[in-house]
């Protein structure tokens, strides 16, 4: 039993019960309606604005995100908000207003259906891997991992296994309508208990006025002591939501482009909200460090769950590890069930069984789900730097779906398909040539790998987070080439 | 008061009563959803 373990009460492990049964039944309700893949994959094409505003939060605010965003602004303040933040709401925004419109024009369920009906299935089951890597919910099965471990005392693979098997048996039922409704009680909670936890932590710290007259200037600092170089790579990285395989199945599962619209535009401001209450919580135990009321050698990660858990009263801690558990779970089954949908769905099915039936699809879908769990928790166990892990899958889909998606979708004229697999192959290539060789070549530092290039009496520092700076260009460049190569039309843009 | 506390404090209205006032339009559409998974069952 750790500190934590022995500052719950009873009632708090009831909550936490509930809440879990709670999520299950809503599991079991759903499966008796669900009948077809499509009401199971992209929930009929009936999901409204509210049910939209809250599965998109919820899932993008996993347990990464969350611990991830109160580790920075525990060490540096409000920077945490402004410079990793914001380039993600102006990519959302632009998503919004440009991406939804022509996305809705055609009736396709997955980001590889896009690349099958502009460049044939080459692309398809390339870009499918890729989707496939990025989505296995890594993250946030150890992050569950270490949350029971922490509540419960479980070991983290104990965690991991309780944690993820409980957010796939609700998706294997229910699908995206179990995920989207659990979603919707997990949006409430985790920010019910945000909005709740955030006046109980400033109070014991003494308020803004004990943080602002005692912590460093340099917590509200809003750009921080960030470089530029660093600034455009945080943009970089926020190009993936162009691509995000979670935000294309809600665009296809919306009613109609408004409603899908109007839920990201909302969802804007949910999502700006509630990372300044992570980072709030994260600055608020900054301070209570200094009070001494927190331990002086605390992780960054654990700073957002001990602030609170030294803040609340019993019962309402309960409901906040009910809401961190919500964060965690909501991405799990999300992301889930795309990966078990990219296993049968975008690569079994087009390339062995192309004319499965809708039951098969809907039965084969479950069975991928488990399968995509078992990577999964296995990647879960053996990784020891995640983040690494994260930034990796992220670069790879990134560098293999932005460009012949971009082209496919807004580029004029007629696609072809070689463009598609040239640029999806061009930049896996590069991200996988680049990760490889610096791992093997270059020197460790930071938490990372990097080499120095040294030209004309300069040189320059090739950090692995780099590769996408590279591996777009080289993917525009295999999209070139394979415009310029024969042409073998698809069809029309 | 500062900006600081103006940004929390509007954060605290759109995550409590913001995140209540979606989850009510949620349950209204609920029904209609609903019902409609009925009828397509049937």
């Amino acid at each position: 039993m750790n500190a934590l373990t022995q500052s719950l009460d009873f009632l708090d492990y009831a909550i936490v019960v509930i809440y879990l049964a709670g999520m299950i039944a809503i599991g079991l309700w759903i499966a008796r309606r669900v009948k077809t893949f499509e009401s199971f994959f992209v929930a009929g094409r009936m999901m409204t604005t509210p049910l939209l505003i809250s599965t998109l939060v919820s899932t993008y605010y996993g347990l990464d995100v969350t611990f991830g965003a109160s580790e920075v602004s525990f060490a540096e303040g409000v920077v945490s908000w402004f410079a990793y933040a914001r380039p993600y709401y102006l990519a959302l925004l632009i998503t919004g207003l440009v991406l939804v419109r022509r996305l809705k024009a055609f009736p396709f369920l997955s980001l590889p259906d896009i690349a099958e009906h502009f460049y044939g299935k080459g692309t398809r089951v390339t870009i499918a891997l890729a989707s496939f890597l990025y989505n296995l919910p890594i993250l946030s099965i150890i992050g569950m991992g270490i949350l029971f471990h922490i509540t419960l005392g479980l070991s983290e693979t104990q965690g991991y296994l309780l944690g993820a098997t409980i957010a796939v048996f609700y998706t294997l039922l229910g699908g995206i309508w179990a995920d989207a409704l659990t979603d919707t009680v997990q949006f409430v909670v985790m920010c019910l208990t945000l909005a709740i936890a955030i006046p109980f932590a400033l109070q014991i710290v003494g308020g803004f006025a004990w943080i602002m007259a005692n912590l460093d200037a340099k917590y509200f600092t809003p750009m921080g002591d960030i470089s530029y170089g660093y600034l455009f790579a945080l943009v970089f990285t926020s190009f993936s939501v162009f691509v995000e395989p979670a935000l294309y199945q809600r665009i296809f599962g919306a009613k109609d482009e408004r409603s899908v619209r109007r839920a990201l535009l909302l969802g804007i401001v949910l999502w700006a909200a509630y990372d300044w209450g992570v980072t709030i919580l994260g600055i608020a135990a900054a301070a209570a460090v200094q009070q001494n009321l927190l331990p002086a050698d605390l992780e960054g990660r654990q700073a957002l769950i001990q602030i609170v858990l030294i803040s609340l009263p019993i019962g309402l801690k309960g409901f906040f590890i009910a809401g961190i558990l919500s964060a965690a779970m909501s991405t799990v089954d999300s992301y889930l069930l795309l990966s078990g949908g990219n296993l049968v769905y975008d690569i079994y099915r087009p390339l062995f069984r192309a004319r499965m039936t809708d039951a098969a699809l809907l039965r084969w879908t479950r069975i991928g789900i488990v399968a995509a769990l078992i990577p999964c928790l296995a990647i879960a166990v053996y990784f020891k730097r995640i983040t690494d892990a994260w930034v990796f899958m992220s670069t790879v889909l990134t560098a293999t779906t932005l460009i012949p998606i971009m082209a496919a979708l807004f580029l004029p004229g007629k696609r072809r398909s070689r463009e598609g697999l040239l640029s999806s192959l061009f930049g896996l290539g590069l991200v996988l040539t680049y990760y490889a060789l610096l791992t093997i070549l270059g020197r460790e530092e930071k938490d990372s790998f990097v080499i120095t290039l040294s030209l004309f009496s300069h040189s320059w520092d090739l950090w692995r987070e780099y590769s996408l700076f590279f591996a777009l260009p080289f993917s525009a460049l295999g999209f070139i080439l394979g415009s310029c190569l024969k042409p073998r039309e698809r069809s029309d843009s | 008061m500062t900006l600081w506390e103006i940004g929390t404090y509007l954060a605290l209205i759109i995550l409590g009563p913001g995140a209540l006032a979606v989850f009510i339009f949620f349950l209204r559409d609920a029904r209609k959803i609903i019902r409609q998974m009925e009828r397509d069952e049937e």
